[in-house]
């Protein structure tokens, strides 16, 4: 087999649920983080690229699904091909629309599992700089370089994300994000 | 703890485990067949660039006169080596502040997507491809304002991108080619993008060029008859997989590509096609054929059919290949 097959096979096989759990946060679907991921892979290895290391790979296609992910949204915006998302909607925005809770969760699991629903209902950029911010507790300026962006725009969209779910979504949250803005990425809770 | 990280990471924890029931976990084998056929395109550019490292510098293939709008179809082995050899000897003699540009050849195949031949230009010029397809847009907008979409609205071609320093001079030339073409054949501009839509189709369908006339005189009597186009390429157009048969879920899918579901033309081509599949277009031959198949994967040998029964029988003579060449 092909060199980059072997580190694709590598790959998926120790990092391949990290990553769709990645996607799985920025989609919200199992199904769309399936095509995500695979996309992401696909960009990965389609040109020939040298990594150093597993951590390396990885770092890389997590990039890559984040790029994905805003480029799918825009181009599934512009062009009319699959209808995207009708298969696997997270069944939790269903139940938060229709304001109802998990009777089969604690309440605290239901509030931050509900959050997340509401988090996938805002614009794509948005929510990848909210996870960013969040999930992969990287400061606005490394986010407005990984998404090619202006640091000021990285801002708005972080206070608009968390506007729209304090005001239509009235969750609690706090104003400020939990470390200051110059904060370097850690690796901590997985956030490779 | 803060109560967005809480959600995000409990999301995160939901999601890996629901990993063991995805496509991806299951298998990689889709996933290493779009990745084979990008980097079949990408081998294309990548061998050109390798023998097409110019000592000199685009000055002297400008100087030459070869890239006079002569250059496609070419062979990219015999004009580089030309070029090097001469343009080598060309720059000891006349420094310039551009001498010390590499020169390297890129070759965009006929076929190619818009997608496709972003992803080379952004590999060549070390940019996004979400750059690369901008500039390939922009330059159709300007160029071609008759387009419906970019696809098919550059030519499949090589150029130097000591010639074409930028993408966007890249981008250019590869769209001014096209519209040479079609202005050289005398297509007035309002019927340019059914041409080229056609020509397209023609290119992805017809195995070999002999075939070119006689795909496009099945295109040419459907649509006069009213019929559906049925063309498994715009499916494939809009579900890219390496796969030959197209899936009764990918039949299904809801696009004015699928021609399996619509009347007419798709919007807009499914690819860039040769000037052979474009002169088919405007000329199909005179037939009563309604229906085509491949029998043979290997040669490309088609059959055609006036009736669906004919049609049949060369749709069980490509079963009786599979069947005695399948493993």
């Amino acid at each position: 087999m092909s060199a980059w097959g072997d580190s694709l096979e590598e790959l998926v096989r120790e990092r391949g649920s990290a990553l769709f759990g990645y996607a799985y946060v920025l989609t919200g679907s199992a199904d769309l983080a399936d095509d995500l991921v695979q996309d992401a892979l696909v960009r990965t290895f389609r040109a020939p690229r040298r990594f150093a290391s597993i951590d390396h790979t990885h770092a890389y296609v997590k990039r890559a699904i984040t790029t994905a992910f805003i480029d799918g949204a825009r181009r599934a915006k512009v062009r009319p091909l699959r209808a995207a998302g009708v298969a696997g909607e997270l069944d939790s925005v269903a139940h938060l629309q229709s304001g109802g809770h998990f009777p089969d969760h604690a309440q605290a699991v239901s509030e931050t599992a509900d959050l997340h629903a509401a988090i996938v209902t805002l614009p794509p950029r948005e929510r990848a700089c909210i996870v960013l911010r969040f999930l992969e507790d990287k400061s606005v300026a490394s986010i407005a370089a990984e998404l090619g962006l202006a640091e000021g725009s990285v801002k708005r969209y972080l206070s608009d994300a968390v506007t729209t779910l304090r005001s239509r979504h009235h969750f609690d949250l706090d104003p400020d994000a939990p470390h200051s803005s110059s904060i370097p990425v850690t690796t901590q809770g997985g956030s490779l | 703890m803060n109560m967005l990280q809480e959600s995000l990471r409990e999301a995160a924890l939901h999601g890996e485990s629901l990993y063991s029931h995805s496509g991806l976990a299951h298998s990689r084998t889709r996933i290493k067949s779009r990745v084979r056929v990008y980097r079949s395109v990408t081998t294309v550019a990548s061998v050109a660039a390798g023998t097409g490292l110019v000592a000199g510098a685009g000055w002297g293939v400008n100087e030459l006169g070869v890239f006079d709008g002569q250059l496609s179809p070419l062979s990219p082995a015999t004009q580089v080596t030309d070029t090097a050899g001469i343009s080598s000897q060309a720059a000891s003699a006349t420094p310039s502040a551009s001498a010390t540009v590499e020169s390297i050849v890129v070759t965009l195949p006929a076929g190619v997507t818009a997608a496709q031949a972003a992803h080379v230009l952004s590999e060549t010029y070390g940019i996004g491809e979400g750059t690369a397809l901008a500039a390939i847009e922009n330059q159709v907008a300007a160029q071609a304002p008759q387009a419906s979409t970019a696809e098919g609205w550059f030519a499949p071609s090589s150029f130097d991108t000591g010639a074409f320093p930028t993408v966007d001079d890249a981008a250019a030339y590869l769209v001014s080619l096209r519209v040479q073409e079609l202005a050289a054949l005398s297509i007035e501009p309002a019927k340019q993008q059914d041409v080229i839509t056609t020509a397209s189709l023609i290119y992805r369908e017809a195995k070999l060029s002999t075939d070119y006339a006689l795909v496009s005189s099945v295109i040419s009597n459907r649509l006069e008859a009213g019929m559906r186009l049925e063309l498994e390429s715009t499916v494939r157009y809009i579900s890219p997989e390496e796969s030959f048969f197209v899936t009764a879920e990918e039949l299904a899918i809801d696009s004015p590509y699928n021609t399996f579901m619509y009347q007419g033309l798709p919007p807009g081509a499914i690819g860039a096609p040769d000037l052979l599949a474009i002169q088919a277009a405007l000329a199909p031959v005179d037939t009563n054929y309604l229906f085509f198949v491949t029998v043979n994967l290997t040669t490309g040998e088609t059959a055609f059919a006036t009736t669906y029964e004919e049609h049949a029988a060369n749709v069980q003579r490509l079963n009786d290949w599979i069947a005695a060449n399948e493993g």
